[in-house]
């Protein structure tokens, strides 16, 4: 053992209950970026990198409140403690009842480690004392006051990991739960092992060869209690706090029946209408538009382009046999050109929604409302069969889809999984969608709210009704729903902007090269004469069915490839009031994109894929008509 | 006898009967059979709220009908 671990690299893992500031400290010791957000199941895949100028290397594990395999987070974070040489277990200043039930677990495994008290500012504000002294005596390890974000105390963190006073230091094992490990301790390598076991670890217990006994939950629960009259002893003796601050009653508003839903209904007028709608897809992206992409860069590519080959813009017919250059000059920098729209959606459209969306969430989650929208919505949403939790995909459903039903994987059962995507699928835009569907709804003339009520209202409607059918037709329960409710807080403008630009990002480095594809399958299809059958093939059911002009069915075919790539279409095709809300409705229920698709196979299955995306058609289509027929009435 | 969904807003009360299937899991989260605490704030048909030290829980309502309180 001694000569093994001369050579092989120490490795530290960060370990802490969710939302506690793990993934900063990690910035902080590493350079590396991991999106840092306000809710459970943020940290799904480990992250590794190396400390700053050394050769120590640093997990981010996912948030857990205690080691043992309950699901699929707690097994990875309990193999990662198993191997790691130090914990640096990460605590937040005003939950340390619930945080430090973990702190002493890991302690009980005998592992080194270090405490980091985050938050401690948090603390202050709300008046709460935490002696210092008191932890290090009782816990038997070096305690560090920190705030991540601003980087306080991670200087000292630094300085333990890497100049260690002797080796790692240990903490003081409870006598009480010692006696239930030893038996085990002899057959078992270590001790943390032999804990795992005597808590009833199946996998662990498997691992050894060893047999629980038929009574382990049992063992478990006593165990579990002993050390929570512990922790609640060490918390009593080490914590005192006065009373309610001014801060926490408004956070108390926010869950107020009836002041909380209001205050709900006000947070998504702003956000969606009037900041997405009215400022970002309406100033900026006009502003952007009129001003620098159709006055400057567009002329200037044509320019450019058509010095070489010609551009044409209609009688395409053959285009492609009968004059090759202009084919490949109309390509580029036609109306549809990969050069010209294409760029002018990308960046001039996409780029400013997109980074609008990122910014609003994450303003919503650094300041700690999300978890309170997710208390609100949690009765409704267990009528159709999901929970309070599923809130979180079906917001994050507003930047991306595909995003979104990545993260159902923190939802309990298959049954709220299979739901939250399909409503995820048919109902919910994603940012550059939603953004252009805000902006030609808030831009409707007299710009009157009323078209976006419409839109929103019937929505609502549709979404409560398919989720309701759903649960009715789907057998088994919801899932439960328990979750922590953090103190409301200023967002750091740091970490917003962070937040903002690295989700952006990852968002347009999927999108672009899906973008162009798409616009130059679309400027193909046109030279090659065939876009106009193609969009006379759909003419029959836009027209008919959907009283809209003939033109949106181009934006169909595109919503099928890119669900923001669809709306787009809808911007420059002249249209009434009402044929705009329907267009925006059909639009917004209509197919999941392909990249959706794709992660919806992997997360569940082929069957529920495809199920999900056929009857999107049929709902799109159906509850379009009705409604085209209806909405005149509305408006 | 009463069950947590049924507090009200304002209330104290003290946790008499947690099922067995979820006490593991309540105990990690903070709570115990025996613990005295108050209830914040409740939302009709849906998640009681609940104060632990200075820990908010959310506790969903088919959850908090199978918990034993007695109100105090």
């Amino acid at each position: 053992m001694e000569t093994a671990t001369k050579e092989k690299t120490i490795t530290v893992a960060l370990v802490g209950n969710p939302n506690v500031g793990k993934s900063v400290v990690f910035n902080y010791l590493t350079g590396v970026y991991v999106d840092v957000s306000n809710y459970p199941g943020t940290t799904i895949q480990v992250s590794k990198a190396k400390l700053k100028e050394s050769e120590i290397e640093i997990i981010d594990t996912p948030g857990v409140y205690g080691i043992s395999s309950f699901n699929d987070e707690e097994k990875a974070t309990r193999d990662y403690v198993l191997d790691a040489d130090l914990i640096v277990n990460v605590v937040s200043s005003t939950t340390l009842s619930r945080d430090l039930f973990l702190t002493k677990q890991l302690v009980d495994m005998g592992k080194p480690m270090i405490l980091v008290l985050n938050q401690i500012d948090e603390a202050k504000l709300r008046k709460v004392d935490i002696k210092l002294e008191v932890l290090q005596e009782e816990l038997g390890i070096e305690v560090i006051e920190a705030i991540a974000i601003s980087s306080l105390g991670m200087d000292k963190l630094v300085r333990a990991i890497k100049f260690p006073e002797s080796k790692f230091k240990a903490g003081k094992i409870s006598e009480k739960i010692d006696s239930f490990i030893l038996p085990y301790i002899e057959d078992v390598l270590t001790r943390q092992e032999a804990l795992m076991i005597a808590e009833g670890d199946e996998t662990i217990a498997d691992r050894n060869n060893i047999e629980l006994n038929s009574d382990f939950k049992e063992k478990r629960e006593e165990i579990y209690s002993i050390r929570r009259k512990e922790v609640d002893e060490l918390v009593s003796e080490a914590v005192s706090h006065s009373a309610f601050s001014k801060r926490a009653m408004f956070g108390q508003l926010l869950i107020h029946p009836v002041i909380g839903a209001i205050a709900a209904a006000l947070v998504l007028y702003f956000f969606l209408f009037q900041f997405l709608g009215v400022y970002v897809a309406g100033e900026v992206v006009d502003a952007l538009e009129s001003n620098v992409f159709n006055a400057y860069y567009e002329p200037f590519v044509r320019d450019i382009v058509s010095k070489v080959f010609p551009i044409i813009a209609d009688n395409m017919e053959n285009l492609l046999i009968k004059n090759p250059m202009a084919a490949i000059g109309t390509l580029l920098a036609g109306d549809y050109g990969v050069l010209t729209l294409t760029i002018t959606y990308l960046y001039g459209l996409l780029m400013p929604l997109v980074l609008g969306f990122y910014f609003g969430l994450a303003i919503l989650e650094d300041s700690g409302y999300l978890p309170r929208l997710a208390v609100l919505c949690d009765g409704f949403l267990s009528r159709l069969g999901m929970n309070g939790r599923a809130i979180i995909p079906l917001i994050l459903g507003g930047g991306c889809v595909t995003m979104a039903v990545v993260t159902t994987r923190l939802l309990s059962n298959e049954k709220e999984k299979f739901i939250t995507m399909a409503l995820l699928g048919l109902s919910i835009p994603c940012s550059a969608q939603l953004g252009v569907i805000q902006g030609l709804l808030a831009n409707i003339e007299g710009n009157s709210v009323m078209p976006w009520l419409v839109w929103g209202g019937t929505l609502f409607l549709i979404f409560a009704a398919v989720g309701t059918v759903m649960n009715k037709m789907i057998s088994g329960d919801c899932g439960h729903f328990v979750s922590d409710i953090p103190p409301m807080r200023l967002p750091g403008f740091k970490n917003v902007m962070k937040k903002t630009f690295v989700r952006s990002k990852v968002f347009l480095d999927e999108a672009t090269p899906a973008f162009f594809i798409a616009a130059a399958v679309v400027a193909f299809l046109q030279i090659a004469g065939v876009l106009d059958n193609v969009v006379a093939f759909f003419e029959p059911i836009i027209y008919n069915l959907l009283l809209l002009p003939k033109e949106v069915s181009l934006s169909f075919i595109l919503g099928m490839v890119r669900r923001d790539f669809g709306a787009f279409g809808l911007l420059d095709i002249p249209m009434s009031a009402a044929q705009l809300v329907t267009a925006c409705l059909v639009l917004t229920l209509f197919v999941p994109c392909i990249a959706t698709v794709a992660v919806m196979i992997k997360e569940k299955s082929w069957g529920a894929a495809m199920s999900i995306w056929l009857i999107s058609w049929v709902l799109a289509f159906g509850f379009g008509a009705v409604f085209a027929r209806i909405v005149g009435y509305l408006l | 006898m009463s069950f947590m969904h049924q507090l009200k807003s304002g209330q104290k009360f003290c946790i008499n009967k947690i099922p067995s299937e979820l006490k593991t899991e309540f105990i990690r989260l903070g709570l115990c059979e025996g613990d005295e605490l108050k209830c914040v704030s409740k939302i009709p048909d849906g998640p009681v709220v609940i104060l632990k030290d200075l820990v908010q829980l959310a506790i969903g309502k088919n959850l908090a009908e199978k918990i034993e309180v007695t109100v105090s």
